[in-house]
């Protein structure tokens, strides 16, 4: 049963990996525009998303969000320009030059800004908004206070992250493939794994065209924040089913949560895995101690 | 005469560094503010210390430019027009912005204020540039990751100014789009805090978990950056500041980085010859860090990595800085900075003194006493030179 939100309801945006999880019950899907996304998800040609659409009986976001290389503009603008002509919702994008592009040329596509870190307060927000960028994806590395005081103040949209594992790290270089060139290994593996002896966690690793990416190791767990979400009125929450086995049951979940059906909200979220916050309630920290001249 | 004058921008981590890098060279600095900088753990500079390093440096006709490079949190706005107001009444010459919302609050509250981008925005194609040029950002610290064709496109469609960063660490992640640090350690590396994850060594392991393993671990470690040898290349496509990265680092490292590039830069400009070698040699040396081009002239693969054989061991180069110099009796007064003893090799270098190498025959005590060691940090003494040195000249072991 798809979740039946109205306007003024939280909606669920499922971070697709698998074209098999188009059907799940969720109202919008987020897909990669191959080699122009960083996002750990599903990455479709534009041909491909085109076909999805003809299906459509649901929103569909795109995401161009990686960071753009000048070679890469005009391919950007034909990709842009087609965009235009499918019935997307909208494109998230991190690097300026696509909101530049879409400008000049009056293209009538809704744009969602923020990269996975970058989107961590309102000013900088309704900033975008003032440009004409009514929607931004909210970073998953702040607390959950900080999320309901920029949603209080904004005039935006807001994706919020709520569950799954999300991007940490990106680059242009090809880390992994460096490494085993260096010590003259092969390995067979599309994704790797990187641990550290103080951390004893698992962090996911893979590369694609554009250079490496880093996931969280750690499931960020948000759904008994979802009451508090869902009455501020944060207007959609991304899940990622990134490696995650039970998406179905985590959306079984969400849904149930969204039509007000869950009382035992704790016990069903340890169900879906650990109930790891990440920073929901946790503020990092910068101001270590006082000069440290390490040479770095 | 010089043509096409580029600037050269030297870190300063506080006064004392701030003066030592205009001395040797550098045509201006930037600086971190005790807030809002993404060198949280510097000791920064004060608005008093903000207007004394622009009075400095003005008298010198040189600029200041101030970090605003975090990204922003909704309380961290809390103080920085007030803070924008006091650095603009200090006399700050701009300053380098990454978050939107902070640039837009810049323009809001003190409109004359020349805003560079920083580098954390990644700024890395000319429709970018573009769009940051109409927003009036005078000047585009691009991306690191730029090939020189990408800086000189953009330079050339857009006619922006911009600064690329010729020497120093590199962050091996895209600027702003790596908190590591935030996930592994707590420590917010876009607010000030990084922890620099990309340099500990891990476990890595396939898809089904079974360990690769190696005697040499997994790192993310990139190699210093160095553009010693493509500097006419960045003068000849319109680069107009040449950026060295280190806001954290020894007034030896910054005098020692900033003298190297000026002296070729200056070589370059006026068209004489310079001992290229002998460069690479020294900047190779002061880090203890090996250095290459990076992203200029190709994508980095295996061998702008480091695995394994990083020095890491404290420099004891810096032996001491001259505070005066005898000329009748070619006698120098030296403030000691590291140990050093009779029949050392030594070299003494400085902004106006060209590169003199000989051997310490006689070390001299506040007392009079002929002694063999120099031993203790700060140690005032005389030594024997034959030639002039100048006060603030730096002596280090020869190279």
């Amino acid at each position: 049963m798809l979740t039946k939100s109205g306007d003024n309801m939280s909606k669920i945006c499922l971070m697709l990996n698998n074209i098999n999880e188009f059907n799940l019950k969720v109202d919008s899907i987020l897909i990669g525009l191959k080699n122009f996304n960083s996002l750990n998800i599903l990455e479709l040609e534009i041909e491909e998303i085109e076909k999805l659409i003809e299906d459509k009986n649901k929103e569909i976001f795109i995401s161009i969000n990686k960071l753009i290389h000048n070679n890469e503009l005009e391919e950007l603008k034909i990709i842009l320009k087609k965009l235009e002509g499918l019935n997307i919702s909208g494109v998230f994008f991190d690097d300026i030059s696509i909101y530049n592009i879409v400008k000049e040329n009056n293209l009538n596509i809704s744009l969602i800004w923020g990269n996975s870190h970058q989107a961590t307060n309102y000013n900088t927000i309704n900033s975008w908004n003032r440009l004409g960028v009514k929607n931004s994806i909210i970073s998953p590395d702040i607390t959950l206070e900080e999320i309901i005081d920029i949603k209080n103040n904004t005039e935006s949209k807001v994706f919020v992250p709520i569950y799954g594992m999300f991007e940490i790290f990106s680059s242009n270089r090809f880390l992994v493939k460096n490494y085993l060139k260096y010590i003259d290994k092969n390995s067979d593996s599309k994704l790797h794994y990187i641990n550290h002896k103080i951390l004893d966690t698992y962090y996911p690793i893979y590369e694609d065209s554009n250079g490496t990416h880093i996931i969280n190791g750690n499931i960020l767990n948000g759904l008994e924040e979802m009451p508090k979400l869902i009455d501020n009125k944060i207007d959609y929450v991304l899940i990622n089913s990134y490696i995650i086995s039970n998406i179905e049951e985590v959306i079984d979940a969400f849904n149930e949560v969204l039509n007000g059906k869950i009382d035992n909200l704790n016990e069903v979220a340890l169900k879906l895995s650990d109930n790891n916050k990440v920073f929901l309630y946790k503020e990092t920290i910068y101001k270590v101690k006082s000069s440290d001249n390490d040479g770095k | 005469m010089m043509e096409n004058r580029v600037e050269l921008l030297a870190p300063a981590g506080d006064l004392e560094k701030l003066k030592w890098a205009l001395m040797y060279g550098a045509d201006a600095v930037y600086i971190g503010g005790r807030d809002f900088s993404l060198r949280a753990n510097a000791t920064n500079f004060s608005i008093e210390e903000i207007r004394e390093a622009c009075l400095y440096a003005h008298k010198l006709n040189k600029k200041v430019y101030v970090t605003i490079n975090i990204v922003f949190h909704n309380k961290d706005f809390k103080g920085l027009e007030e803070y924008i107001l006091d650095i603009y009444k200090a006399g700050v010459d701009a300053v380098i912005v990454s978050d939107l919302g902070c640039i837009m609050k810049i323009k809001e509250v003190c409109p004359n204020i020349e805003i560079h981008l920083s580098t954390q925005a990644s700024c890395m194609n000319k429709e970018s540039a573009k769009f940051y040029k109409n927003l009036g950002i005078k000047r585009v610290v691009l991306a690191r990751e730029c090939s020189k064709d990408e800086i000189k496109n953009i330079i050339d469609e857009t006619g922006i100014d911009t600064e690329c960063f010729i020497h120093g660490a590199m962050c091996v992640g895209l600027s702003g789009r790596c908190v590591l640090s935030n996930y592994m350690t707590n420590r917010d590396s876009n607010r000030g805090g990084c922890s620099q994850i990309c340099r500990w060594d891990f476990d890595l392991y396939d898809e089904d978990k079974n360990e690769i393993k190696n005697d040499t671990k997994f790192t993310m470690c990139s190699k210093d950056l160095s553009m010693l040898r493509y500097i006419e290349d960045m003068i000849n496509i319109g680069i107009k500041s040449f950026k060295i990265e280190g806001r954290m680092r020894s007034i030896y490292y910054i005098a020692t980085i900033v003298h190297t590039y000026r002296k070729v830069i200056d070589a370059i400009l006026n068209k004489e010859e310079f001992d290229i070698i002998e460069a690479e040699r020294i900047l190779r040396r002061v880090a203890n860090r090996d250095n290459v081009p990076q992203f200029f002239d190709k994508k980095p693969g295996v061998n702008e990595q480091y695995y394994l054989g990083r020095e890491e061991i404290s420099n004891q180069d810096f032996l001491g800085i001259v505070l005066d110099y005898d000329e009748k009796n070619n006698i120098a007064t030296i403030e000691q900075r590291n140990y050093f003893k009779l029949g050392d090799e030594v070299q003494i270098f400085g902004p106006n003194t060209k590169t003199i190498t000989f051997k310490i025959e006689k070390i001299i005590d506040e007392e009079n006493n002929l002694i063999d060691v120099a031993r203790h940090p700060r140690q005032i003494i005389k030594i024997n030179v034959s030639s002039k040195v100048s006060k603030n000249d730096i002596m280090r072991i020869k190279y």
